[in-house]
């Protein structure tokens, strides 16, 4: 104990040097505006900026690049809640309350709780990390594929909290993302699928080009048809309106507590990432409120909950990083990339070989965790004045940036026009009333988990019982199971006190309205 | 209140932003063609060095390596600029370098991948669309297991391979990828059959060894080098030729009685039809390059590789070799590409 003292103060005293807190909060500047801009996902900001430290100090650039990084889930928010426009995958939960909440003109307030549960996830994360890196390393390689499979289904429960009115759509969306999601080469045989003598099909359909065409473009086409644009209540400037009342305090607080924890978990996991962590965090949310039927209607603990969870994940995934000298994720990957570039040998032994680069890493978490809410609770109100902007004029800024973040992913032109026709799908679901959010579930955890399913049986010689007689795998397919049933069993048990049901739906909604005074 | 206006101004805005961006881009113009001749003071423009993958990995670390040692020691004056162009497994950069047909100031990165991918994927390029320049170093596949493995040898490893075939896990990346034909060697040279496990990437892989999840794998060395230190995995043999250098104890699979040699080029072609005058410029270029000591140091000896510099024509040469070797080895894994 005394020793990680010592060594977090040591770590301190690298990241608290003059250069070292400038390019932190370059860093964290950085990936702020990466994380707000439609497009440009934290995997192609770090991308970006990595050859740029080629020849820096290995811990400047670290602490720069891991800014971008966990930067960049504060800022992710912001567009998903204004325009609906995901810029991370895991952000994209966040949008199905987070926007019903802009449109009610309380988008200051969705941005608010997002940034103090994020900064509560993020500071918790990094304390988990400091105290117990070691130990969680070695739980994280208790996971093998059938735990990996057991956890996706798990994710896959959030298909009741984002199917909205219809479960049946709901359904259709996610199988039409699982679709989507195995077109490309398929690792386990070697082989191409559904990409018809294209070669640059070969990598699938990237998830950014697929999102910002669905919910950017899809959602600006919609908007288009009506005069004026999507109704949303305009919020006012005032600082003050981005802090939770007392009673949003109190529905929020187990949200956070509950998403930092999930988060963290999964995060570690090296593989899993922040995305699943998002969407588990806000089904058991909606499975734990008392009133799961705000889901989807702009329910304060449905951005809390998945904003914390992507936060403390982004935390979690530097475990993995630092300790094993595995990726946990797109985007440690590009880190450890760096690692390599900046001469240095990832491994059990960097925290002894390369201290001041470790801890000065964890020591800058801290700092950039501190300068972001810093940062957020002065842009908030800047970033809300966003959607005081004519809509014609916003409309063509966020295609503006759909088509340049498109673009630049791959630097290829053809990915503008695949960014275009998944607009058009996201309008046309959008009308049918189809779940977009749907579709990029099932598109994000399908390779997942049907690599993890496959190894799995190729492990076990096409023998199920692989996944309920390991004791963790087992344990998480029950908890899958139970996920799925509880909704049902929930329906059932409240039925029995008589009618009760319509009344409470009527003053929970008398009851948010009355918050927002 | 009337619809037309706000219509108006809510299509036309997007409409024109669209617009401005489509001229952005077809506002490009080619290279002018016509007589060329290598200028004395070549290379007179910045060089584009394309990294069909993306930053980071080990392709981006090796033209940014060559990039940096080039400039530190003087070998070329001007600007080498390392752009990734990465996507569908290397060929959206290959299609574009492809392109730029007779370009004299374009190059790109080579790995085994240039060979082997075309022969299991049907790709529209290969090797022999581009003009070879040099090979600069050979990756070795290790065998690694974990610490406390019960195979303590190679010989214990093929012993039980061969006891209870297709019981021993063997994880690597993508089927048909370089581990698996390692495997697929190794399984002809000794009769014995595994449960090849694929993953997605190198880290996935380690993971899985580490907790125990799979028996055995084959990595690069640069990727288990850490957890080499660390004593968390042993390597039992090496696929390369000769023993690394830094690991002087473990043994190669032909030592073992294995006729099995597996290892990664990694090289720098040009686009189809480069002068030859300029691809003999960057293969004498590299050739100085590849004996300076910052070179041996910070590429070679860090990622565990083995000097092989090969000049154009024996580059080409070995690329041959190669695909013949390779397509014999998948016919009898029964697995080549559909066309």
């Amino acid at each position: 104990m005394f020793d990680v003292l010592q060594n977090l103060a040591h770590g301190f005293s690298v990241a608290l040097t003059p250069t070292n807190l400038m390019f932190a909060f370059a860093g964290v500047m950085a990936g702020m505006i990466i994380g707000a801009l439609p497009g440009i996902g934290t995997v192609v900001g770090v991308s970006l900026l990595l050859p740029l430290t080629y020849g820096m100090d290995p811990t400047t650039a670290i602490i720069m690049l891991a800014g971008i990084y966990y930067g960049a889930q504060y800022g992710g928010t912001i567009t998903s809640v204004l325009i609906n426009m995901p810029g991370e995958s895991a952000t994209v939960a966040t949008t199905l309350d987070g926007y019903q909440m802009a449109r009610q003109g309380r988008a200051a307030k969705a941005l608010g709780i997002a940034t103090i549960g994020s900064f509560i996830a993020g500071t918790f994360g990094v304390i988990v990390v400091t105290l117990l890196s070691p130990i969680l390393a070695n739980f994280a390689l208790q996971f093998g594929p059938p735990e990996y499979f057991a956890l996706v289904l798990l994710g896959f429960t959030a298909l009741g909290a984002v199917s909205g009115n219809s479960l049946a759509k709901g359904l259709t969306s996610v199988v039409l993302g699982l679709l989507i999601s195995t077109i490309g080469l398929d690792i386990m045989s070697g082989r191409p699928r559904f990409t018809f003598g294209y070669d640059w099909l070969l990598g699938g359909f990237g998830f950014i080009v697929v999102a910002i065409g669905v919910f950017g473009i899809g959602e600006i086409l919609d908007g288009m048809m009506l005069p004026g644009g999507h109704p949303i209540i305009k919020t006012s400037l005032s600082w003050r309106n981005s802090i939770p009342s007392a009673a949003e305090w109190a529905r929020s607080r187990m949200a956070i507590v509950r998403g930092t924890l999930i988060g963290l978990i999964i995060g570690i996991l090296p593989g899993a990432g922040s995305t699943l962590a998002s969407f588990i965090a806000y089904s058991v949310e909606r499975n734990a409120s008392k009133h799961p039927e705000e889901f989807g209607k702009g329910a304060i603990e449905g951005v809390a909950a998945p904003e914390s969870a992507n936060n403390s994940a982004s935390a979690g995934a530097m475990i993995p990083l630092l300790t094993l000298g595995v990726p946990g994720s797109g985007t440690t990957a590009v880190l450890l990339g760096g690692f390599l570039l900046w001469g240095l040998r990832p491994g059990p032994l960097l925290f002894t070989q390369n201290p001041e680069f470790a801890w000065g890493l964890i020591a800058s978490m801290y700092i950039g965790n501190i300068m972001l809410v810093l940062l957020n609770i002065f842009a908030i109100p800047v970033f809300a004045s966003m959607l005081w902007i004519p809509y014609g004029i916003q409309a063509a800024f966020v295609v503006l940036f759909a088509i340049l973040g498109a673009y630049s992913l791959n630097n290829n032109p053809f990915d503008i026009v695949i960014m275009v026709a998944f607009g058009l799908l996201g309008f046309a679901m959008k009308r049918l009333d189809y779940s977009a959010a749907g579709l990029i579930l099932g598109l994000v955890l399908g390779p997942l988990a049907e690599k993890s399913l496959r190894q799995s049986l190729t492990l076990s010689h096409g023998d199920w019982s692989i996944f309920f007689t390991r004791p963790v795998s087992g344990a998480l397919m029950v908890l899958a199971l139970l996920a799925l049933l509880w909704p049902l069993a929930r329906k059932a048990l409240t039925r029995t006190p008589g009618g009760s049901g319509g009344l409470r739906r009527n003053t929970g909604e008398l009851q948010f309205a009355g918050g927002e005074e | 209140m009337t619809t037309k206006p706000s219509l108006l101004r809510n299509w036309v805005m997007p409409l024109v932003a669209l617009l401005a961006v489509g001229m952005a881009f077809t506002g490009r113009s080619g290279s002018a063609a016509g007589a060329w001749q290598l200028p004395d003071n070549y290379p007179d423009q910045p060089i584009e060095f394309v990294v069909q993958y993306a930053p980071g990995g080990g392709s981006d670390n090796f033209a940014r390596m060559i990039a940096s040692v080039m400039e530190k020691e003087g070998i070329v004056d001007g600007a080498i600029n390392v752009v990734n162009r990465e996507g569908g497994s290397g060929s959206i950069g290959q299609a574009y370098v492809a392109s730029k047909e007779g370009d004299n100031y374009t190059l790109m990165t080579m790995t085994s991948g240039l060979v082997t991918e075309p022969l299991v994927l049907d790709l529209e390029h290969n090797w022999e669309d581009f003009t070879p320049i040099a090979r600069l170093a050979a990756d070795q596949l290790l065998i690694v297991v974990k610490a406390d493995s019960s195979y303590k040898t190679i010989d214990d490893l093929m012993k039980a391979a061969k006891a209870n075939p297709d019981d021993v896990s063997w994880g690597g990346t993508g089927l048909g990828g370089e581990d698996s034909l390692l495997l697929g060697q190794l399984e002809q040279a000794s009769d014995s059959s595994f449960n090849y496990i694929s993953f997605e990437s190198g880290g996935e892989v380690q993971v899985a060894l580490l907790g125990g999840h799979i028996d055995v794998a084959s990595a690069n060395p640069n990727e288990v080098i850490g957890q080499l230190e660390a004593g968390e995995l042993v390597p039992l043999a090496v696929a390369g030729d000769k023993r690394l250098e830094q690991l002087p104890d473990v043994p190669t699979l032909q030592e073992k009685g294995f006729d099995v040699l597996y290892q990664q080029d990694r090289g720098v072609v040009g686009p189809p039809g480069m002068d030859p005058e300029v691809a003999q410029f960057w293969a004498d270029a590299l050739k100085t390059m590849s004996e300076t000591e910052t070179w041996k140091t910070e590429y070679l000896d860090k990622n565990m590789l083995n000097d092989a510099y090969l000049g154009p024509e024996d580059f080409a040469k070995h690329m041959a070799e190669q695909t013949e070797k390779t397509k014999a080895l998948l016919d009898e894994m029964g697995f080549t590409a559909e066309s």
